[in-house]
């Protein structure tokens, strides 16, 4: 299977605002997001970003190139925080010729997540 | 962790594709296509039946605690407004050394029954120091200890 042809995204500046707006919407209320004294009690320098809201970035890149009905599946391995302030680009990556593979690094460079993608008409749909 | 909820449903309910928790979701994004992202995932399977509802049976420690991974089976997009009911369960809970590792599942249906997403959350805590790492013998399910353990 070829790579994806995803022109890389870079999602907007994360902001507190965002994630305290993003956790609020799916009701998580683990203070890890949002209380910073309780993200360091947990060993984090800063609130980290729910998880579902990094997966929405990964999504939200796949939506605007490709449709929403064009995406059955995605298998998102989170491999770092993202922080306030990180920029997150969204990337295509390959795992192998069997899988579609998305890629997300902070400013940094630093790799935050990996996704797995299956669409519409692939083999393992 | 408690390793003998492996299995279990943790939460049976019906939920609202709330307009206004969807507009938050928006507006966290910022994007062009934020309102179809927000319909692909309005809800968070280990708190949609509230916020103990999964952390309290499982007994996860959100302070050794993160989210490790998420998968997402999409059948259909949610609707603004609609009803859709809601099983949660743990589809697996290990001992792996110095970590727990659960994952949750939680399925949505619509009024009809039609099945509108799978979603897998995987957690990863850290041991509190000093606890031991399993024996071999329950590792392996090799002993009733080793049950839950699997």
């Amino acid at each position: 299977m070829s790579e994806l042809d995803l022109t890389p995204a870079t999602a907007p500046a994360m902001t507190r605002e965002a994630m305290r707006s993003f956790v609020d919407g799916v009701g998580d209320p683990n203070p890890v997001h949002t209380d910073p004294e309780f993200a360091a009690k947990a060993g984090l320098p800063d609130v980290v970003v729910q998880a579902s809201h990094t997966t929405a970035i990964a999504l939200n890149a796949l939506i605007a190139q490709f449709g929403a009905d064009a995406i059955l599946n995605l298998d998102v391995r989170l491999r770092g925080p993202v922080f306030p302030g990180d920029e997150v680009t969204v990337s295509p990556v390959s795992f192998g010729e069997l899988d579609r593979g998305v890629e997300l690094r902070n400013q940094r460079g630093d790799v935050v997540a990996t996704g797995i993608v299956v669409m519409r008409g692939d083999p393992d749909e | 962790m408690n390793l003998e909820t492996l299995g279990q449903v943790l939460v049976e309910t019906e939920v609202v594709v709330e307009p206004e928790s969807v507009a938050l979701l928006v507006d966290a994004l910022g994007t062009p296509h934020a309102t179809e992202v927000a319909l692909r995932l309005p809800f968070f399977g280990p708190t949609v039946g509230g916020g103990d509802s999964v952390v309290g049976p499982i007994d996860l420690s959100l302070e050794r605690g993160l989210a490790g991974g998420q998968s997402f089976e999409w059948h259909r997009s949610f609707r603004l407004g609609e009803r859709v009911s809601v099983v949660v369960s743990v589809e697996d809970i290990i001992d792996k050394g110095t970590l727990h590792l659960a994952t949750v599942l939680s399925e949505y249906r619509g009024a009809d029954g039609d099945l509108i997403q799978r979603q897998r959350t995987v957690f990863v805590e850290r041991k509190p120091p000093g606890e031991p790492a399993p024996t071999v013998a329950a590792a392996d399910g090799g002993d009733g200890a080793g049950e839950s353990a699997r």
